[in-house]
């Protein structure tokens, strides 16, 4: 027994005397990187030097996601150096690169001064160039790098990007202690306890390690150490600085994202990360969604310049010429984690079903929206299908239908934190019109595996927003508030939530505007309602033909064309006056010294018809009594972009409100609604106007909603003289505001009673137009995130 | 500075996620799955006169089960002690298919899968609904439904469209002697080939074999209320909500036209045989929804 006791006692002096010394060790290995011949403001890194008659061999490991390969070279104090040229080959796969001359120039920049080799002060390096590789491993895993003859030596690191399991990661992050934890997440505005699962797992699954060469036993390799100024290197130099993967923005790709009021983002870098910038310079453009503006920096290589963004809130796009690391900075210069749009989204699988809690609601019927993505795998297969069914409280179905996913793949969008192989589709987007007892809606999946969004929104909340003087530009129904659910959760049943990264295109590349062609119509009013013809000026372009619609100035010889745009041989002109007095004149119209008219006009303005005539040159002449002088339009003659041109329309006049009816004859379709507020001399006021459709949906599963109630506010613009109305002397009007109001396929065809209303002291002309059929607005798919609320 | 530490660890993994299934019902039921085709398996034309005795077997057989399954073109496969469990199997040459009985289960209740290796999945369906205990009554084929499609003289194997077939046979006879008996038949489809809005979304297309069913009768309804309940499923009536796949033209369909309020044809979409098969449950609560119509009577 004592003899163990002794053993004991011996084997943990010797381990207690094994550790100092191995303290010593790893202390004295610690003083020498502190002391030595440089100080703090330097780090070291050890170098290989890369000749023409010893090429380096490396071997790369299989957990390998990128190379990188930093390259120095000596400044050489001739005036001419030569570039180099380095080979590399990994597998079956070759390459080169070339490296520029250094400069003697550098060395008389005191900034650039900043690298040396071996000791500080001692041999001036340049600044790095970097390389990177995506290996394919499949092919051998040897990278084989070799410097052509002529060449100057070259000091080359290697690091490979490790990409490790979220498992690995995990574990290591429970492993670490929490000044260790802080560390690895400085930056991070929240402190380490209350970062997310998959921010931190993230951040540790990937990082840049230093490799060395492969060498033969017993020989060594000509290496040395290159000494980089710590402050305001840049990321390149340093290891723990190196390049973070997932802030990598390569040519290919366009970085989106929303600024809002609330974010901290106040500005962005973009440094690149391929040397073969160096030769052309790296170009960054930048776009705005509101501001539609461009613009387009060009910078060096080595400069870390930040740009602001100039508006706060709104859809960003960046782009550049060559890969670059694109860094966020708040207000004081401090980096912050790149932006990223993320949606969470609901996985549907054969085990587990989705199923969403409804509160009740006071309306007949309540509006669902789902919006549901194809999770594609190795398993599934093209035609398939998700079921819903809407539940009473007794679990009693309802309403059921499926939805076929669509199988498009949708290149702005990716799943975040998931397996390489799992992809998804574009989204399938239906509305739900469920009855109001609906307390439950369940998704299930035979087989598809599907990711989920469900959107509620009160049937009777009003779809406001301002419209516009374009036609198309706000009035999309996909712009409404909608309010995201969550699935209702318990033991048995958890629905696993998906983060989807989301980028979008600009609009004006996603959006077709075609101008669609109006077709107004007569409007069925319960009250019979006086019509008016309105005048609105029009651009025309040179390839407009000669129509009834578009009125031209009479030039001043009187020497018109009549023309047709429908080929007829014979036409009905007419002409437009307009007169600042009222006194009634008389009016001779002469076409080729004949009489044509005789009228006498009275009023400011007004219509002339003239008899039917044949097509061709006439000279017209237009004799009146009157003192001041008559502006005088016509129709069918070829209009010409440097006269004025007008274009009348049928219109009623608003007070308070109007009903009229709608003949919907097709699935889903466009009613355009254009109004010109009536200036009175009062001040102008803000108008808000009301649309109401007085129509009873059905319940079922629709492509298109309709938003039964839509409320628009703007102010009128300044009214514009050449608006009026034909006959109505006082009556000036502002500027045409148009709106679009979509009858869904949840509206079935038929005749609908529409109610415009506006609010009180507001007047107005409105007119009520048919998209034609075949036009279709390509709408862009992507618009609806901006009022998630998930 | 990002700080990089490997950690080695030893993970004691405790690996009993999944019990072992309990074995005491499959050895009451023994399993009714059979090998796609045996050696020397063939699908033999049934001549009238044979399927007179059949039918007369049979019928007797439903009668009074405990005399056994006196055919002889049937060989006892397996046979309880007490013979509350019976399971015949018919003679290889014959290739007319597999009978099962039990007299624990419901027998009112008689479940067919005519087309099994066909339609993929309906025997392995059938087959955990046998060995749930609760079915009295089972038939499946033992051929392939295309098995001699290929000979010269073409032969006819399924015993949808042969006649006169074994399977016509068995259902008369049993429904002779159970005068509330319901049969009901599992067949499978493919949604891609569907011409029709509903056929392509349907998960189970229910029919009498009739076509000219005015209204859905309640026990149709029942059914699919009862599988749209619990499986979330989309289930259409014939003819009444879906126009295709009624099985007016099987002979099984046309011999039962008198009662065919007795006769349910169940066509499963490939998507839902494929979640009933990998998904234990479901598969139960469809069992639980067919059981459910014959315990109303």
């Amino acid at each position: 027994m004592i003899r163990f006791i002794w053993r004991f006692l011996f084997l943990v002096i010797a381990l207690s005397i094994l550790g100092s010394i191995v303290q010593l060790i790893s202390s004295s290995r610690l003083l020498s990187k502190t002391s030595g011949n440089y100080s703090g403001e330097y780090e070291r890194t050890k170098v290989y030097w890369l000749t023409a008659d010893q090429p380096l061999m490396f071997e790369i490991p299989s957990n390998t996601a990128k190379l990188r390969l930093a390259f120095n070279q000596i400044i050489s104090d001739k005036a001419q150096s030569k570039p180099s040229t380095v080979q590399w080959r990994l597998g079956d796969r070759t390459g080169e690169w070339v490296m520029p001359a250094s400069n003697a120039k550098d060395l008389e920049d005191p900034i650039d001064l900043r690298r040396f080799f071996g000791e500080v002060e001692s041999l001036p390096a340049t600044s790095t160039a970097n390389f990177v590789i995506e290996p394919n491993l499949k092919f051998g895993n040897n990278l084989e790098i070799s410097l052509r003859g002529d060449s100057n030596k070259l000091a080359i690191r290697l690091y490979m990007l490790e990409q490790r399991s979220a498992k690995d990661a995990q574990l290591e992050w429970i492993r670490m202690s929490k000044e260790q934890q802080q560390e690895v997440m400085e930056g991070h505005i929240y402190p380490p306890d209350l970062i997310p699962f998959d921010e931190r797992i993230h951040r540790l699954s990937y990082g840049w390690k230093a490799i060395g060469p492969l060498g033969e036993e017993g020989k060594e390799f000509d290496s040395t150490w290159l000494f980089i100024r710590s402050q305001n290197t840049g990321f390149a130099e340093a290891t723990n600085n190196a390049v973070d993967p997932r802030k990598l923005l390569s040519s290919n790709d366009a970085y989106t994202f929303f600024s809002s009021d609330e974010d901290a983002y106040h500005s962005f870098s973009c440094v690149p990360v391929d040397a073969a910038a160096l030769s052309s310079q790296l170009a960054v453009r930048f776009k705005h969604s509101k501001a539609l503006t461009t613009s387009d920096w060009k910078f060096n290589l080595e400069r870390n310049e930040q740009w602001e963004l100039p508006i706060k809130h709104g859809l960003y796009e960046i782009t550049t010429s060559s890969t670059c690391e694109l860094k966020f900075f708040n207000r004081n210069n401090q980096p912050l984690d790149n932006p990223i749009n993320t949606r969470t989204a609901w996985g549907l699988s054969l085990f587990s079903p989705v199923i969403y809690n409804l509160e009740p609601v006071k309306s007949a019927f309540r509006v669902i929206r789902v919006d549901a993505r194809k999770l594609i795998s190795s398993k599934t297969g093209e035609f398939e299908k998700i079921n819903w069914s809407a539940r009473d409280e007794n679990n009693n179905v309802l309403l059921n239908d499926a939805i076929f996913l669509r199988n498009d793949n949708n290149p702005y969008e990716r799943l975040l934190f998931a397996a390489d192989h799992l992809t998804i589709t574009d989204v399938t987007r239906v509305y739900l019109i469920l009855p109001a007892k609906t307390t439950k809606l369940v998704f299930t999946s035979n087989r598809a595996q599907a990711l989920l969004n469900v959107y509620s929104r009160p049937f009777e909340l009003a779809y406001r927003q301002n419209p516009s003087s374009q036609w198309w530009a706000t009035n999309d129904p996909l712009a409404l508030k909608w309010f995201s659910l969550k699935p209702f959760n318990d033991q048995n049943n958890k629905a696993k939530a998906f983060n989807i990264q989301w980028t979008r295109p600009f609009p004006e590349e996603s959006e077709k505007r075609s101008s669609p062609l109006e077709r107004f119509v007569a409007l069925n009013t319960q009250k019979r309602l006086a019509k008016f013809e309105l005048i609105e000026p029009v651009q025309v372009e040179e390839q407009t033909e000669a129509s009834s619609l578009i009125y031209n100035a009479v030039p001043k010889n009187g020497h018109i064309i009549f023309a047709d745009a429908k080929d007829r041989m014979i036409i009905s002109p007419s002409m437009l006056f307009f007169r600042t007095a009222k006194e009634p004149v008389d009016v001779v119209i002469l076409a080729d010294n004949k009489p044509l008219l005789k009228k006498r006009i009275a009023g400011t303005s007004g219509k002339l018809l003239l008899p039917n005539m044949k097509v061709g040159n006439k000279q017209l002449t237009i004799k009146h009594t009157a003192t001041e002088s008559i502006e005088w339009f016509i129709n069918f003659t070829q209009p010409t972009n440097s006269s004025l041109n007008l274009r009348t329309r049928e219109a009623y006049s608003v007070e308070k409100e109007i009903v009229f009816s709608v003949a919907k004859s097709n699935q889903s379709e466009w009613l355009g609604i254009l109004y010109n507020s009536l200036v009175t001399d009062r001040a102008m006021q803000p108008v808000s106007l009301t649309i109401e459709l007085l129509a009873q949906h059905q319940l079922g599963q629709y492509d298109r909603h309709t938003i039964p109630i839509q409320k628009f506010d703007w102010n009128p613009l300044e009214r514009n003289d050449r608006f009026r109305v034909l006959n109505r002397s006082r009556d000036q009007l502002s500027e045409t505001i148009k709106f679009g109001f979509w009858l869904g396929d949840d509206i079935a065809p038929g005749n609908y009673l529409i109610r415009l209303s506006l609010n009180e002291q507001q007047s107005g002309y409105v007119s009520i137009g048919y998209l034609q059929e075949g036009l279709e607005r390509k709408v862009s798919r992507y618009n609806e995130v901006l009022d998630d609320e998930n | 500075m990002r700080i990089k530490q490997r950690f080695v660890f030893v993970f004691l993994i405790c690996g009993l996620s999944s019990m072992a299934p309990s074995m005491s019902n499959v050895a009451e039921y023994p399993s009714l799955q059979l090998e796609k085709l045996r050696s020397g398996e063939a699908y033999q034309p049934m001549k009238l006169e044979e399927f007179n005795r059949l039918l007369q077997q049979f019928k007797s057989f439903s009668a009074a089960t405990s005399q056994g399954f006196e055919s002889k073109f049937y060989q006892p496969q397996f046979i309880a002690a007490d013979k509350a469990v019976q399971i015949y199997l018919s003679e290889q040459a014959l290739g007319w298919g597999q009978i099962a009985f039990n007299q624990k289960g419901q027998q009112n209740l008689f479940i067919q899968a005519p087309h099994r290796f066909f339609d993929q999945y309906t025997g392995h369906i059938v087959d955990s609904w046998w060995q749930s205990g609760k079915l009295g009554w089972v038939f499946m084929n033992s051929v392939n439904r295309y098995l001699g499609k290929n000979l010269a003289d073409t032969l006819d194997s399924d015993f949808s469209s042969a006649e006169p077939n074994p399977l016509v046979a068995v259902s008369t006879g049993y429904l002779a002697s159970h005068n509330n008996g319901l049969i009901i038949q599992v067949h499978g489809f493919n949604s891609e080939k569907r011409s029709s809005v509903f056929g392509k979304k349907a998960d189970f297309i229910i029919s009498h074999g009739q076509k000219g069913l005015i209204k859905p009768t309640t026990i149709s309804n029942n059914l699919k209320q009862c599988l749209n309940n619990k499986l979330n499923a989309l289930s259409y009536i014939f003819p009444n909500e879906v126009n295709e796949l009624g099985a007016t033209k099987s002979q099984t369909s046309r011999a039962l036209a008198q009662r065919y309020q007795h006769y349910i044809h169940i066509e499963i979409s490939d998507s839902m045989r494929y979640r009933l098969m990998n998904n234990p449950e479901d598969n139960q609560l469809m069992l639980d929804c067919i059981l459910q119509l014959t315990s109303q009577e």
